[in-house]
């Protein structure tokens, strides 16, 4: 089994844009609870979710979540 | 805060009122248990005594169910008339906290009875000097789901801090 776990550069990409994680939240429709769950690594989200927050950064998908 | 903090702010009032009536009608229905002068008060039939726990217990839970299903209904009426809203206040996570609450309410239900039936035993009755009261059961289990389901949600769906 793997040991991989799912990790994301959310934090620099919202400091980088200018967003809050309630603006990112209204943006990608979930509560601002599970984006800070995201962001901290609580919470692995759907791919659908990983892909709305990569294109809201308007980056690749691998540049905001990677395996670690 | 915007609307979706609102709503979600709102099912966690109106979950956290269903819990404390719930809370407080479990209370009422342990009385009789645990202070022994107030144990028959539990069981009304034939005994000729007064049965006010059970009873305050009904009322409590009845009043708690009304109220907190009207707000209920109104929360959902809000969410039904935007579905986009609907589905940021019912995310994916959300989606999971309930099902992992729904988990852990089955197997406090599965506690529940088993202790329950461990109270009928001949050991039991002996140390309570009476029997379980049996018209509680089904109160229990009921009271018992209501509070595991509802606390456990709060808790899987308890808020963060903005970072």
């Amino acid at each position: 089994m793997s040991d991989e776990v799912l990790r994301n550069n959310i934090k620099v990409f919202r400091a980088k844009n200018d967003l809050t994680q309630e603006q990112l939240a209204d943006l990608v429709r979930v509560t601002r609870t599970t984006i800070n769950f995201v962001e901290r690594g609580k919470w692995v989200p759907s791919a659908v979710l990983a892909m709305r927050i990569a294109r809201v950064f308007k980056a690749p998908f691998e540049d905001v979540f990677y395996l670690e | 805060m915007n609307k979706v903090e609102r709503l979600s702010r709102m099912r966690r009032n109106i979950l956290l009122g269903v819990l404390a009536g719930t809370g407080i009608a479990f209370v009422l229905l342990l009385y009789p248990l645990i202070v022994p002068s107030g144990r028959y008060l539990w069981w009304p039939a034939g005994s000729g005594l007064s049965f006010p726990f059970y009873y305050w217990a009904f009322f409590v839970w009845l009043l708690t169910l009304v109220v907190f299903v009207i707000l209920y209904l109104l929360y959902k009426d809000k969410l039904r008339k935007d579905p986009a809203l609907r589905a940021a206040v019912d995310d994916e996570r959300v989606r999971i906290n309930w099902l992992k609450a729904y988990r852990f309410a089955f197997y406090t239900l599965v506690v529940i009875t088993v202790l329950m039936k461990l109270a009928e035993s001949a050991a039991a009755r002996a140390v309570l000097r009476g029997s379980f009261p049996l018209p509680g059961e089904t109160w229990f289990l009921l009271s018992g789901a209501v509070l595991s389901l509802v606390s456990s949600f709060l808790y899987y769906n308890r808020e963060t801090q903005d970072e």
